[in-house]
C-alpha cells in the first residue's frame, strides 16, 4: 500500500526538564514537565531505534520491566507517557528522549552521523578484532547505588537508584531517587559515550586533566542542553530578570541527586556555590590558581565548566546589551518588578542563540584535539582552531571571549609563547610541510607530495558518502583505515615525509627498544578515520577527513630499569618483562579531500621516542603530581591496558568514590 | 640480646621492620629509676610483605620484642582493629604474646563495652562486614574467585578480619565477632585486666600520665566522638550503608536476599528475570539473552542483539567494593591518636595510627586546660618532633595544607624551637605495596613522601630503606647530629630523642 502521508519530522515525548524533585516545589512545578521533540525514526519496543536500545533489566531485584511501546496509538496521540516516578516505562521513554536530544546536538555540530565506540577485543589466540556497535544500550535500573555511569566495556549506560537516608527540608527518608529520571545525568552519561565513540583512547589518564576533561565536557553538554527548552529558559530569564549570572537552574546540574546525597544543593553549579555556613548562594569568581589545587576529576573539571560558562555569559551579555538599552532607555537599570514578557522572550531567544553557538564551538573542538593526553589548554586550542576553520571571517569576537575567560581561570596550553589567536591555532599542514622541506635533504617537490596524498589517501575515500546505513559507513571507513595503515607502514621516502610531518616514529633505528613494534618496525595504530561535512558560518560546505594515529611504548615505574632496557640495542622481544603502563603519543590529522591537502596537524606534545614526556606520564601515574582517590590506590588506573574495569573504577562514574571535596 | 635502652635524657623509639604495618616499641625513663618503662604500640603486618625486607617470620620479631623488654610491657597501645596493626599478637595455637606480662592497655573509646555509641558502631561494623561477606560470596559465585573485583574485596576484607594468611582469614570463621583482629584485641585486654589496667581513652580528656613515667603526659586527640567524622564519606552527610530500609530497596537488602527480592515498581510492570528469559518476554530473549546466546567473535560484524558481554547480571554487586573502602576508612578513623609530651623540652611525639581525614579535622576543636594555659592541637602539632605517619603514608592520612589553614595538617607540625629535629617514620614496604594485585597500593603516596622529606629535610625513616641520604642543602654537622641518634638493624630502627 502506498503511503499518502509523509512521516512527521519529530516525535513528541514528555520528559522532565530537570528531575522529579522540581515537580514538588511550587516555584518550578510548571516548567518541569516539558515535551521534547525527538527526530522521527522507526521505533521498536524498548524503545529501540537506530542509536539507542533501552533494555530495562533490574538484576538486583531479579526482574525485568516490560518495554514501552511508543508506537501505541494512545501514546502517539498524547506525547507518550505522562511523567511518573512509579512507572518504569516512563523512565524508559525519558532516557530515550533525552539521549536522542543529546545525540542530535552532537551530529549537528560535528556534521556527521554519530558512532559509538567499537567493540575491540583479543581472541584467545591473540588476534585483535573489532565489531560495530550500532546502538548504545541503556539500563535504566541497573544498580542500587548512588551512581550512574557509562561503561566503555559494555557500551551501555547503567543507572542506579537508591533510597534517601537523610532527613532535611529537601529530603524524605526512604523515598527513592532514580538517577535515570535526571535529565542532566542522562545527558552527561550519553556525552561520555559519544566522546568515547569519537576518541577511543581519549580517556587513558596521563595527566590530571584527562578525566577532568571528560567530566567537564559531559557537564557542558548537559548544561547547555537546558537552553534548548524554551519554556524552561523563559521562566528562568523572567526569574533572574535576564541576569543569567545570578543563581539559576540553567547553570546547575542534578538538583535531586545533589540534595539526596547531603549537599543541600545541586550536584554541580557552574557559576556559584552555596555557602556552607549561611546557606546563601554565592557567585564563584574566576580563580587563576584553581587548577593548582584541584586534582579530583569533578572538582578540576568544574574549573573548565566555569570557564566555558563564563565565556557564554560574556557573549550573552554582549549580544543582549542592545535589548537592555532599549528596555531601560539607555540607563541600563531595569525598573523593579517583573520584566516585560516580550523582553523575556527576546532575551530567551538571544540566550538560546548564544548557548547554541557556545555548545557547537565546544563540540566541534573535539575533532581538533590530540588523540591522547588531552589537557584543558589543548581544548582551548581546539575551540579556537575549529572556529577559525568554521568562521574564518567572524568579527564577533567570540574567540577572544573564550581566550579571555580561559585565561582568567588559569587555563592555557603548555609551552606556548603567546595567547594570541594565531599561536593558539593548531599548525596548518602546508606550514609544516614547508618547514619540513627546508630541513630535509631528500628532495621532493611539494607537488609530488600532494600528488601522493591524493593517490594514496584521497582516492580510497571516493566511495564513502553519508548514507543512512551506519554499518555500511563503518565498513567503508574500516577500508580507509586499512589503506592508511598500509601507506604509513610500507613507506617509501614520501610516506616517511608524511610520517615525520605527523610526528610519528616509523624508522626502526629512531624508536627506543621499548616502543611496540612488529616485523616491519614500530607499530602504528589508526584509531579512527571519520568524514565530516560541515556548513561554515557563511554557508559553504566543507568536507574533512579526521584521522587519529597513535603509537605505544612500554612504560616502567622504575626509571632506571626503563633506561636499562632503552639503552640496549636489542629490540625487546615478546617475552619482555611485563610493563607497568603504556605510554602513547601520536596525532590527529584533518585532511581536505577536495584540495588533497593536510588542513591541520595536531600532535601530542612529544613523539613516542620522547623520554621527557614518558617521565611526565610516569610521575603522574605513580602519584607524584598530587594525590586523588582513596587510601590505597590513588584512584589511578596504573595498569592501563589490562584488567577488567570495576564499578569503582568505571572511569565515567557520576561520583568518584571517596573523592575529596 | 640486651634490653632496649634509654639515652642520657629523653626517650628511645624503635620502629620494627616486621613488614607493611605498625609495630613501635618505646622506652621511657622509669619513675625512681631502674629498667625503662616499655610501651608497645601495635604489632601487625601485611602477609607477604616481609619477603621484601629480610623475610624473617613474625615470631622472630616478637621474640626480639620479648628479649628487649624482658617480656614485660608496662603499657600496650592498640590503635585500631586492622590486620596490619594486630596480627602479630594472636594466633589460634600458641598466641605470639602469650608469655608476655602486660600491665596496662590503652585503646580508643570505640572499644569500650560500656559506651553506647561505641557499641552501636561496633554492631554496625559487624553487620556491615557480614553483608560484605555475603556480597563477596554472591559475587564470587557469579564472576568467579579470580575476578579482580573479588580479589580487591578480599584484600579489604582481610584487613577487617585480620589473621596471617589472607585466604584463610576469609575461609575460616566468618563471624566478625571471632575474627583474629578481635582475638588479638582480647588477648591484650585480658592480660591488662589482670592488673585492672584496661583504659578507654577519650579525645580531649585530661592529659594522661604514662604509667611508671608520670612526668610524660599523653594527650588524646582522636578518634572523634562524631559518627559523621568517623565515617568520613563522600557523598557528604550520608551513609554508605543505609539502616532504615522499610521497603527492602537498598543495595544490602538485595545483596542479602535469599528468596524473592523487592522491586521498586508495581508487579504489573515486572516479570521475573528467569521467566522472562525462558520465553515469557520475547523482547528480553532477543535483546538480553542468556547463556552463550549472541556470542560471535567474527571480525568486522555488527554486534549481535543478545551479546553475552553486554549483560549486567552482577555489575550491581561491584558496588560492594566502594562500601568496603568506606568501611575501611571508617575503621581507620577510629584510630587512637596520641601525643606524648616530654617533660623538660615539651617536645611532642605524635602517633596517629591510621587516622584519616575525619579524624584529623576533629583535632582542631580540642582544648586542654593546663594551669593558666590552654593547650590546643595546633600547639601540640607545632611542638611535634616525631611524627608516625598515618596509614603507611597513603592519600588522605596525612593532610596537606598551610600553617594558616583551619584544619590540622602537616604544615602545623614541627614549628617550635626544635623544628630542626622534626622527623617522620613511615611504616611501609613500598615494593610490596606496588605489587599488590590487581591494583597497586600507593604506600607511601609519592607526593606525601616528598612533602615529608622536604618538611623533615631528609629525616624520614621508612621501614624499607637501607640507608639514609643526606639532602644536599643540609649542613653536614646537622646531619651528623641526626644520624648519631639513629641506629640501624635488619629488624628495626632505633631513634633517640633528647629531652633537655
Amino acid at each position: 500500500m502506498r503511503r499518502m502521508v509523509e512521516p512527521p519530522t519529530s516525535r513528541r515525548l514528555c520528559i522532565l526538564a530537570f528531575d522529579p524533585s522540581l515537580a514538588t516545589q511550587l516555584e518550578t512545578t510548571t516548567i518541569n514537565e516539558i515535551t521534547a521533540e525527538v527526530d522521527w525514526e522507526r521505533l521498536e519496543l524498548g524503545p529501540i531505534g537506530e542509536y539507542i536500545e533501552v533494555v530495562d533489566c533490574d538484576p538486583a531485584s531479579d526482574v525485568v520491566y516490560r518495554p514501552v511501546d511508543l508506537n501505541d496509538p494512545y501514546l502517539l496521540a498524547r506525547d507518550g507517557l505522562l511523567p511518573s516516578e512509579s512507572n518504569p516505562q516512563f523512565h524508559q521513554q525519558m532516557t530515550y528522549a533525552v539521549a536522542m536530544t543529546t545525540i542530535r546536538h552532537f551530529e549537528r555540530a560535528l556534521g556527521r552521523v554519530a558512532f559509538w565506540a567499537d567493540r575491540r577485543f583479543r581472541t584467545t589466540d591473540g588476534e585483535y578484532r573489532r565489531q560495530f556497535v550500532r546502538r548504545l544500550r541503556i539500563y535504566p535500573h541497573a544498580l542500587r547505588d548512588r551512581n550512574a555511569y557509562y561503561s566503555p566495556e559494555k557500551k551501555a549506560l547503567l543507572f542506579g537508584y537508591f533510597p534517601v537516608t537523610t532527613k532535611d527540608i529537601h529530603n524524605v527518608p526512604g523515598t527513592l531517587v532514580f538517577t535515570c529520571l535526571s535529565h542532566d545525568i542522562i545527558a552527561h552519561e550519553v556525552t561520555h559515550a559519544l566522546l568515547d565513540g569519537v576518541h577511543p583512547r581519549f580517556n587513558e589518564p596521563s595527566n590530571p586533566d584527562v578525566h577532568a576533561f571528560h567530566e567537564a565536557f559531559a557537564d557542558i553538554v548537559a548544561l547547555f542542553q537546558h537552553f534548548s527548552y524554551p519554556a524552561v529558559l523563559e521562566n528562568q530569564i523572567r526569574r533572574t530578570r535576564g541576569d543569567l549570572q545570578s543563581e539559576s537552574l540553567l547553570a546547575q546540574l542534578a538538583q535531586q541527586f545533589g540534595r539526596a546525597t547531603g549537599r543541600g544543593s545541586a550536584l554541580r553549579d557552574a557559576i556559584g556555590r552555596r555557602n556552607e555556613r549561611t546557606g546563601a548562594w554565592e557567585p564563584r569568581r574566576p580563580d587563576p590558581h584553581a587548577l593548582e589545587r584541584e586534582f579530583g576529576p569533578h572538582a578540576r573539571g568544574g574549573v573548565l565548566v566555569a570557564a566555558v560558562f563564563q565565556a557564554f555569559l560574556l557573549i550573552y551579555r554582549a549580544s543582549s546589551a542592545d535589548l537592555f538599552r532599549i528596555a531601560t532607555q539607555g540607563t541600563g537599570r531595569l525598573p523593579e518588578g517583573d520584566i516585560h514578557p516580550d523582553l523575556a522572550q527576546r532575551l530567551a531567544a538571544e540566550a538560546t542563540k548564544c548557548a547554541e553557538r557556545v555548545l557547537q564551538m565546544c563540540i566541534r573542538a573535539i575533532d581538533y584535539c590530540p588523540p591522547v593526553d588531552i589537557t584543558f589548554g589543548d581544548f582551548l586550542r581546539g575551540i579556537i582552531t575549529s572556529d577559525l576553520d568554521y568562521a574564518p571571517e567572524d568579527k564577533s569576537g567570540f574567540r577572544t571571549v573564550f581566550i579571555e575567560s580561559f585565561r582568567q581561570w588559569g587555563i592555557y596550553p603548555r609551552g606556548l609563547t603567546s595567547m594570541g589567536l594565531d599561536s593558539l591555532a593548531w599548525p596548518r599542514g602546508d606550514e609544516l610541510l614547508q618547514d619540513l622541506l627546508v630541513q630535509l635533504p631528500e628532495k621532493h617537490s611539494e607537488a609530488d607530495l600532494r600528488q601522493q596524498l591524493k593517490d594514496r589517501v584521497v582516492t580510497t575515500m571516493q566511495n564513502w558518502h553519508l548514507e543512512s546505513n551506519r554499518y555500511k559507513v563503518w565498513k567503508d571507513l574500516e577500508g580507509v583505515r586499512k589503506e592508511l595503515w598500509n601507506w604509513l607502514r610500507n613507506t617509501d621516502s614520501m610516506g616517511r615525509y608524511y610520517a615525520q610531518l605527523f610526528g610519528l616514529v616509523i624508522k626502526d633505528n629512531e624508536a627506543p627498544p621499548t616502543v611496540f613494534r612488529n616485523e616491519g618496525g614500530p607499530t602504528v595504530e589508526i584509531h579512527s578515520a571519520r568524514p565530516t561535512i560541515r556548513r561554515t558560518l557563511n554557508g559553504d560546505t566543507r568536507t574533512d577527513l579526521v584521522i587519529e594515529i597513535t603509537q605505544r611504548r612500554r612504560g616502567y615505574f622504575d626509571r632506571e630499569f626503563q633506561k636499562e632496557l632503552d639503552g640496549d640495542t636489542q629490540v625487546l622481544s615478546m617475552d619482555a618483562p611485563p610493563h607497568d603502563f603504556v605510554f602513547r603519543a601520536g596525532c590527529t590529522i584533518l585532511i581536505d579531500p577536495v584540495k588533497a591537502e593536510v588542513r591541520r596537524v595536531i600532535r601530542t606534545r612529544g613523539t613516542i621516542a620522547n623520554n621527557t614526556e614518558l617521565e611526565r606520564v610516569r610521575r603522574f601515574l605513580t602519584g607524584e603530581d598530587g594525590g586523588v582517590g582513596n587510601a590505597f590506590d590513588a584512584g589511578l588506573a596504573a595498569s592501563i591496558d589490562g584488567g577488567r574495569r570495576i564499578t569503582r573504577d568505571e572511569p565515567f562514574a557520576l561520583l568518584h568514590q571517596l573523592e575529596e571535596e | 640480646m640486651p634490653k632496649l635502652e634509654l639515652p642520657e635524657s629523653g626517650v628511645t623509639v624503635r620502629m620494627y621492620r616486621q613488614g607493611h604495618g605498625d609495630c613501635f616499641l618505646l622506652a621511657m625513663p622509669r619513675d625512681g629509676g631502674g629498667d625503662p618503662v616499655y610501651i608497645l604500640i601495635d604489632c601487625g603486618f601485611k602477609p607477604g610483605s616481609p619477603a621484601y625486607l629480610h623475610n624473617k617470620p613474625i615470631e622472630e620479631i616478637v621474640e626480639h620484642i620479648g628479649e628487649s623488654t624482658g617480656r614485660h610491657l608496662d603499657l600496650m597501645i592498640l590503635t585500631h582493629e586492622h590486620q596490619d596493626h594486630l596480627n602479630g599478637i594472636w594466633k589460634k595455637t600458641e598466641p605470639y604474646f602469650d608469655d608476655f606480662q602486660i600491665d596496662e592497655a590503652w585503646v580508643a573509646w570505640t572499644e569500650d563495652p560500656k559506651d553506647a555509641m561505641a557499641n552501636e558502631l561496633r554492631e554496625r561494623h559487624r553487620d556491615q562486614l557480614l553483608q560484605l561477606v555475603a556480597v563477596r560470596r554472591k559475587l564470587a559465585l557469579a564472576a568467579g574467585d579470580d575476578d579482580p573485583a573479588v580479589q580487591r574485596l578480599d584484600g579489604l576484607l582481610a584487613l577487617e578480619f585480620g589473621g596471617e594468611d589472607e585466604a584463610l582469614a576469609l575461609a575460616a570463621d566468618t563471624d566478625p565477632a571471632n575474627s583474629a583482629n578481635k582475638q588479638g584485641m582480647k588477648l591484650v585486654k585480658d592480660k591488662a585486666n589482670q592488673h585492672r589496667g584496661v583504659k578507654y581513652l577519650l579525645p580531649g580528656e585530661k592529659p594522661r600520665q604514662v604509667p611508671q613515667s608520670a612526668d610524660i603526659r599523653a594527650f588524646v586527640l582522636g578518634p572523634p566522638r562524631d559518627p559523621k567524622l568517623l565515617s568520613d564519606e563522600d557523598p557528604v552527610g550520608d551513609e554508605a550503608f543505609p539502616r532504615d530500609d522499610a521497603h527492602g530497596l537498598t543495595f544490602s537488602a538485595a545483596a542479602l536476599a535469599t528468596g524473592v527480592s523487592a522491586s521498586p515498581f508495581s508487579t504489573r510492570y515486572c516479570v521475573a528475570l528467569e521467566q522472562a528469559l525462558d520465553g515469557e518476554e520475547p523482547f528480553f530473549v532477543a535483546h538480553y539473552g542468556k547463556g552463550n546466546d549472541g556470542e560471535d567473535d567474527t571480525d568486522g560484524i555488527e554486534v549481535p542483539h543478545g551479546a553475552a558481554w553486554r549483560r549486567i547480571d552482577h555489575e550491581w554487586l561491584y558496588s560492594a567494593e566502594s562500601l568496603a573502602l568506606s568501611l575501611n576508612a571508617g575503621v581507620n578513623n577510629t584510630s587512637l591518636v596520641l601525643a606524648f609530651e616530654l617533660p623538660a623540652s615539651k617536645k611532642v611525639l605524635l602517633f596517629i595510627g591510621d587516622a584519616q581525614r575525619g579524624n584529623w579535622i576533629s583535632w582542631a576543636n580540642l582544648r586542654w586546660n593546663d594551669g593558666d594555659e590552654t593547650i590546643t592541637a595546633r600547639d601540640l602539632l607545632s611542638r611535634t618532633v616525631l611524627y608516625k605517619v598515618g596509614h603507611h603514608g597513603s592519600h588522605n592520612a596525612t593532610l596537606a595544607g598551610t600553617v594558616d589553614a583551619v584544619h590540622p595538617n602537616l604544615d602545623w607540625m614541627g614549628l617550635s624551637e626544635f623544628a630542626g629535629e622534626f622527623t617522620a617514620m613511615i611504616p611501609a614496604v613500598k615494593d610490596w605495596a606496588m605489587q599488590v594485585k590487581p591494583k597497586p597500593w600507593y604506600h607511601p603516596l609519592p607526593s606525601i613522601q616528598r612533602a615529608l622529606l622536604k618538611k623533615a629535610q631528609g629525616r624520614v625513616l621508612q621501614m624499607d630503606i637501607a640507608r639514609l641520604e643526606k639532602p644536599e642543602n643540609v649542613p653536614a654537622e646537622a646531619w651528623a647530629e641526626f644520624t648519631t641518634r639513629v641506629a640501624f638493624d635488619d629488624l628495626y630502627f632505633d631513634y633517640t630523642i633528647q629531652d633537655r
